[in-house]
């Protein structure tokens, strides 16, 4: 007769195969809570691990910024030299970090594998903000808004509802010509006119063929800089935002907090509108 | 003799025997809910009733790119997009590596939802099948390789896996490509581009899909439109690797002929010649097959389109971009008489490329549609000859 099962029950191992399963089954355990421990630390060690992305720069005293040094007027290269609205930006973010900098050019296409690779310390290349990499890189405040803005006779277009009754301007097929279709469905007599440039579509209001336009900022910074005599303005606020950002690596938090300081100091006391004013 | 046992202590009884076993009960739970979580996704998509495409121009068609797309609501969306824009036919990459993992071994989930999905939107599938498996390459260890490796001591198992897709969507599937672009190293998997041995694979394969489905056409692999010379590494001209693929005896083994064609930054009209790359540059290619007697074999478009993509050296701008595809659409329509469909890369990607890729597509990630999907529609569809 066995021994009763119950609360009160003594457990036996009554045999020599049961007792070498009960210890097999604690040094397996043993191992697995070893592995997960070692894991765990490093783990933590990797994730967790001192941001010394400013005391690296600090040290070398170069910040290596990476740019496509093929897209006007951003940056561009010119035999060794290399001149642009971005390459202004890094120098000034640079001068009040107190270190040099040193552009790196290459390809738009290998802008991120750099970062991630760690061959530049930032980007600062006319890149919007890319929501499927935000678990890799961190994106600082944006430096200038590159989005579609309204443009048009003293600035009295504001907004799309403004344009009830009235006649867009647009570039055929462009990202303006898409915003422009959605607001056709939401207002009642709005007028679309394609133009195959958005400067076509710049000139149409000028002109008086249009009520305003809806183009991206640098064309309408860049025309409005050639007819300076026009009374055309832009839009206070974009009716599409597409911030240019500076990138850093994701855990490279405190390098990124200087320069989104620096770029923030850079716009409240105007050296950022001064940058935009010399090359748009 | 034993008092009857009330209800009580049964219960009690039956408590206890599941209480002594909860070690049991927890691990069997925790191995159930690990399986069911493993297990692929349940379809969310009841079936609906087959749909029509509406076009007036049959010719349109879409590249799409629905294999690496994991939700079925995604699938049907796209191709439900592709139907509403007037397309009556999309081109997809099936990969050999997906569909045949181990030797002997076929896994038909993924192509059997996207091909259930787009017959029940009324569209025609033109399939491309590439993409070499492991277990048909070298052993890693002994000789690194891509994944377009395929040594011709393979060839047969690349037919046979052919002929089993044939079989197996007999009624569903009647166009397939075998490889894709094979005058270009790369896609040649590293190995010295052969137009000849080209043909020899395509023997196989033609054979083989015609004997397990008499009814199927295989189409010549589109070739890339380059201007490397015969000695280059990178690849070969593709006119002068398909006159070479007539002169080894190609005819015989394809029931038409898959072209890629691009535009880049030149508009359709503008005129071949054999050292330039453009949209035209088919009617040199369809010259050779005139040249060898095969001028009246259908062909298809698989690969077209232009780039309005802001930070590409070949890209157009985007009124650019519409008005070129239209005019590519109208004039091949008009004047190329044997070109069944124009299809265009590539209608949506599932994630984004960050690159200049992202200038071909027609519809955003999010499924907005971009002005040229719907001037493109508006065309396929004769809606501005609408009341």
């Amino acid at each position: 007769m066995g021994a009763p099962l119950g609360c009160c029950a003594v457990k036996r191992y009554l045999t020599r195969n049961a007792a070498l399963f009960h210890t097999l089954r604690r040094l397996l355990a043993t191992l697995c809570c070893a592995f997960l421990f070692v894991q765990g630390v490093r783990y933590g060690r990797y994730h967790f691990r001192p941001d010394v992305s400013w005391q690296r720069v600090q040290s070398s005293g170069v910040l290596i910024v990476g740019m496509d040094t093929s897209y006007r007027p951003f940056a561009v290269m010119q035999g060794e030299d290399i001149s642009g609205l971005d390459v202004d930006i890094a120098l000034e973010v640079a001068r009040r970090l107190g270190v040099r900098m040193q552009v790196a050019p290459m390809g738009v296409d290998g802008l991120y594998d750099a970062l991630h690779t760690g061959i530049v310390d930032a980007l600062i290349s006319a890149l919007p903000l890319d929501p499927f990499r935000l678990d890799a890189f961190l994106y600082t405040r944006p430096y200038l808004d590159g989005g579609y803005f309204l443009v048009s006779r003293d600035g009295r277009y504001q907004t799309m509802p403004d344009l009830d009754g009235k006649r867009l301007a647009v570039e055929y097929g462009s990202v303006g010509d898409e915003q422009a279709r959605r607001w056709l469905r939401r207002l009642g007599s709005l007028s679309v006119q394609h133009h195959t440039e958005p400067s076509a579509a710049l000139a149409a209001v000028f002109e008086g063929a249009a009520d305003a336009a809806l183009v991206d900022y640098l064309t309408a910074r860049l025309w409005l800089r050639e007819h300076s005599a026009s009374d055309l303005i832009i839009a206070a606020q974009p009716i599409y935002s597409e911030g240019y950002r500076a990138v850093l690596r994701v855990r490279d938090l405190a390098l990124a907090g200087k320069i989104n300081a620096a770029l923030e100091a850079m716009a409240a006391d105007g050296t950022l509108a001064a940058i935009l004013a010399k090359w748009l | 003799m034993r008092a009857p046992e009330s209800a009580a202590y049964r219960a009690g009884r039956a408590a206890r025997w599941l209480w002594d076993r909860r070690g049991v009960w927890l691990r069997g739970a925790l191995v159930a809910l690990i399986l069911l979580n493993l297990a692929p996704a349940r379809a969310r998509l009841l079936p609906e009733p087959p749909q029509v495409v509406q076009t007036e121009h049959p010719i349109l068609c879409m590249h799409t790119r629905l294999v690496d797309e994991v939700e079925d609501l995604k699938v049907w969306r796209t191709l439900r997009m592709v139907r509403e824009m007037g397309a009556p036919a999309i081109v997809e990459l099936f990969p050999w590596a997906y569909i045949q993992p181990r030797e002997g071994v076929y896994d038909w989930h993924h192509p059997d939802r996207i091909i259930r999905m787009a017959r029940q939107q009324g569209l025609t599938v033109i399939a491309r099948l590439g993409i070499v498996p492991a277990w048909a390459r070298p052993d890693p260890r002994l000789q690194q390789t891509s994944l377009n490796y395929l040594p011709r001591s393979r060839y047969a198992d690349y037919a046979a896996f052919v002929a089993a897709f044939a079989a197996r969507y007999r009624d569903s599937v009647t166009h397939i490509i075998p490889w894709n672009e094979p005058n270009l190293y790369f896609e040649w998997g590293f190995r010295q581009v052969l137009p000849e041995e080209y043909v020899e694979f395509l023997r196989l394969i033609y054979a083989a899909a015609h004997a397990a489905n008499p009814a199927v056409q295989i189409l010549g692999a589109a070739l890339a439109p380059t201007l490397e010379p015969e000695s280059s590494a990178n690849g070969m001209d593709d006119l002068i690797y398909l006159r070479r693929m007539y002169a080894a005896g190609a005819a015989a083994y394809f029931d038409g002929l898959a072209v890629h064609t691009y535009g880049f930054t030149l508009p359709p009209d503008d005129p071949p010649a054999p050292d330039r790359l453009n949209f035209r540059r088919y009617e040199l290619l369809h010259a050779i097959m005139r040249e060898f007697g095969d001028g009246e074999k259908p062909v298809y478009i698989t690969e077209s389109s232009w780039n309005d993509h802001p930070r590409w050296v070949n890209a157009v701008r985007p009124s650019q971009r519409i008005e070129y595809t239209l005019a590519a659409l109208q004039y091949a329509e008009s004047a190329w008489q044997t070109v069944r469909h124009l299809c265009f890369w590539f209608f949506r990607a599932p994630t984004l490329y960050r690159n200049y890729m992202d200038g071909y597509a027609f519809v955003t990630v999010e499924f907005r549609p971009r002005p040229i999907y719907e001037e493109v529609q508006r065309w396929a569809r004769r809606w501005d000859a609408a009341p």
